[in-house]
């Protein structure tokens, strides 16, 4: 269908005022630790042999091995006892010949290719299935991390996943501190992957349920503004979400980011 | 006549010969008390609550568990000390003396002047683990060298130190430290010394060092004797001339000048340092010291201090290699105070962290030199007082200098810098070599 030449300008200059507006609805979240699916991670852990783990009773975390087999695999998940998030970690049995060192700088890839056959893409695709089989929710790629630089050494991938929420990122505020001056961890999932497949995994997560109505943030550009006011030199914000401690908790705040400054995403008002 | 007399006198004289023997006799088997010092001597009176007296380091022990650290014997040998305090009386004596020993030390009692420790007379260094039965038995024999009597029960924080539990008799207060400081400089420059030598032990003067087998002592190498009032000049000039005492050529003062003036100048040069930096400290060192990249050549180290220059690095701690004039390496960093914690992360192979680096290390240098590479280290590193990570980039210059600047992820700005003249060698190389 031929558009009239007269509707043309008027079509234009609707879209560039939608692209302008770039509204988005946006509400507060209660923060609570993740729910790991613990049959998820026996098998992600265990694989064929998930039906035998048994838990160890005597630990305080939920933990898993294989009964008579200390030295091969083994699954935790546990709630942090001030933060709210949980951790879960998971380490799988590799061949005998394999050395991974990604703890020793010297064994970094500084170019992001390791030397085996798994590719990063490889990497990616496999520890997405992975985040995905352990529900873990709305991820984006934070970095793939290549080793093995060192002759002795094995080449694997690390691949972190930071957590989102409705597409943002989730970070916690300065003031999520401890009585010991300890913070919560940045909630990531981790996922090292060599040809043998995945050999450990480090996940700090949280889940969010929505507590309040929806309403429209502003603008990047009224935040880049509000953040100048407030004497950031800010040229860009980035739409997030800061967990902020609460009573009883935490709550997670639509803000604007721009390097460690937030503000509210609806209000303006100075969060950090 | 004269044998009637001579029978009769002579049991009398027998008697009289026999019976201070008769008396000895009588002693042979009585017990016989250990020397004890009377108690009540004209001492001046100890003033307990002052900064100096050692009722200061009673919280530093008020929680310590381990048997082996804290400063007392155990239960079990004060029991064994108990019985062998009787058969030191009776005559047991121990192996070989632990009076007095300077080095390889793993139990030593040491005498003190009373008016230097407010009234303690004895110290005794315990290892970190149960005493031996002719170790406590050689302490008893120190304390009656001493003229005292051990008391099992009787060991504190005031006379007695286990198992490396802490390396003095009591800790230095604020402005001993600074008088030291000052002192150190006028040793180092001025070439200025004691009018009395540093002797090891505390007996002559209440100042004393003791070099204590390692192993016994959760690896602490000395034990220093600091007296339980305030120090004078001159005794704290000794104690700067024992940390020199194994120096076989201490650098003079026109040589640490030589040394501070070129590290100055190599780190405006390497880093933009400004000219205005205070030093704080300085010595010649073996390189080896700080770093299993280097062997054992003599290094200047000198730690600096920027107090008006924003933007910069602010701290700055160089080894100067004495031979060669260059920069072994050089610690710097900022400690920004508007930093707060952050839960930033960021992509390591991101090209914005190149890019950042390069700009920073073409501010920092005056000398035109080429950056030759620049790439992630592939590690993160925390910055001072918790404020976040940062991101470790490594840059090899054309002159073979090396840098390694961690990148805050919050600002994006340089906080900590590692300079070497030359690029170290991979860790692996130098453990399997």
């Amino acid at each position: 269908m031929k558009i009239p030449q007269k509707l043309i300008p008027i079509l234009l200059l609707c879209c560039l005022l939608c692209g302008s507006a770039s509204a988005q609805s946006v509400c507060e979240y209660i923060v609570r630790p993740f729910a790991y699916d613990v049959q998820a991670m026996l098998e992600v852990t265990f694989g064929a042999d998930a039906g035998k783990a048994v838990r160890d009773t005597t630990r305080d975390d939920v933990f898993f091995q294989l009964p008579g087999r200390e030295d091969a695999a083994a699954c935790s998940m546990q709630d942090h006892s001030f933060f709210q998030q949980s951790t879960g970690w998971l380490y799988k049995v590799c061949p005998a010949d394999h050395r991974h060192e990604q703890g020793n700088w010297d064994n970094f890839e500084p170019v992001g290719v390791a030397k085996c056959a798994l590719t990063r893409e490889g990497a990616i695709g496999k520890a997405t299935l992975v985040a995905e089989w352990l529900q873990l929710g709305e991820v984006s790629l934070q970095s793939v991390r290549a080793y093995g630089k060192l002759s002795s050494a094995t080449g694997d991938y690390r691949v972190i996943f930071r957590q989102q929420l409705n597409g943002c990122p989730v970070y916690w505020a300065a003031t999520n501190v401890n009585s010991d001056g300890n913070y919560p961890e940045t909630n990531l999932a981790t996922f090292s992957f060599c040809d043998s497949g995945l050999f450990d995994a480090d996940i700090n997560w949280s889940r969010f349920e929505s507590s309040a109505l929806a309403e429209e943030a502003m603008t990047a550009e009224d935040a880049i503004a509000k953040f100048v006011a407030f004497g950031v030199a800010a040229d860009e914000a980035e739409l997030c979400y800061l967990m902020q401690p609460s009573e009883g908790g935490a709550v997670a705040t639509p803000a604007y980011r721009y390097h460690n400054a937030y503000l509210h995403a609806v209000t303006g008002m100075r969060l950090q | 006549m004269r044998t009637c007399l001579a029978g009769k006198i002579l049991p009398i004289l027998l008697a009289l010969t026999l019976l201070p023997f008769a008396g000895l006799a009588v002693e042979e088997n009585v017990v016989i008390p250990l020397p004890t010092v009377a108690a009540a001597l004209p001492l001046p009176t100890a003033d307990t609550a002052s900064d100096y007296s050692v009722n200061r380091m009673a919280g530093y022990f008020a929680s310590q568990d381990y048997p082996y650290q804290r400063p007392a014997l155990t239960e079990t040998e004060q029991a064994r000390a108990a019985q062998l305090l009787k058969d030191y009386q009776n005559g047991k004596r121990p192996a070989q003396s632990v009076l007095s020993l300077t080095e390889n030390v793993q139990v030593g009692v040491y005498g003190l002047r009373p008016e230097d420790y407010e009234g303690e007379r004895a110290y005794v260094l315990l290892p970190c683990r149960e005493l031996t039965d002719d170790e406590l038995l050689a302490i008893i024999d120190a304390y009656a060298q001493l003229g005292l009597t051990l008391d099992p029960a009787g060991f504190s924080y005031r006379n007695c130190m286990r198992g490396g539990g802490i390396e003095t008799t009591r800790v230095l207060t604020e402005e001993e430290s600074d008088r030291l400081t000052l002192l150190h400089d006028l040793y180092n420059r001025q070439g200025m010394r004691p009018e009395k030598p540093y002797t090891p032990l505390p007996e002559d003067d209440g100042l004393g060092n003791i070099l204590l087998d390692e192993e016994s002592f959760s690896g602490l190498p000395d034990f220093r004797f600091v007296p339980y009032r305030r120090q004078t000049d001159e005794e704290l000039m000794r104690c700067v001339s024992a940390q020199y005492v194994h120096e076989d050529t201490p650098a003079s003062p026109t040589e640490l000048s030589a040394y501070e003036n070129q590290t100055r100048r190599e780190l405006m040069r390497v880093l933009g340092a400004p000219l205005a930096l205070e030093r704080q400290a300085e010595g010649i060192f073996a390189a080896s010291d700080f770093s299993i990249q280097f062997d054992n050549h003599s290094v200047y180290r000198i730690s600096l201090t920027s107090y008006t220059f924003e933007g910069r690095f602010q701290e700055y701690v160089a080894l100067l290699n004495v031979q060669t004039g260059m920069l072994d390496m050089v610690w710097a960093d900022r400690e920004d105070e508007a930093l707060i914690h952050d839960d930033l992360r960021g992509d390591l192979y991101d090209p914005k962290w190149v890019e950042l680096t390069r700009e920073a290390i073409e501010d920092m240098r005056s000398d035109n030199v080429a950056i030759v590479s620049i790439e992630p280290t592939g590690g993160e590193c925390g910055l001072a007082n918790n404020a976040g990570l940062g991101i470790m980039m490594r840059a090899i210059m054309a002159d073979g200098g090396y840098y390694e600047i961690v990148i805050a992820y919050q600002d994006e700005k340089p906080h900590m810098a590692i300079y070497q003249c030359n690029a170290p060698k991979p860790v692996d190389s130098i453990i399997n070599h």
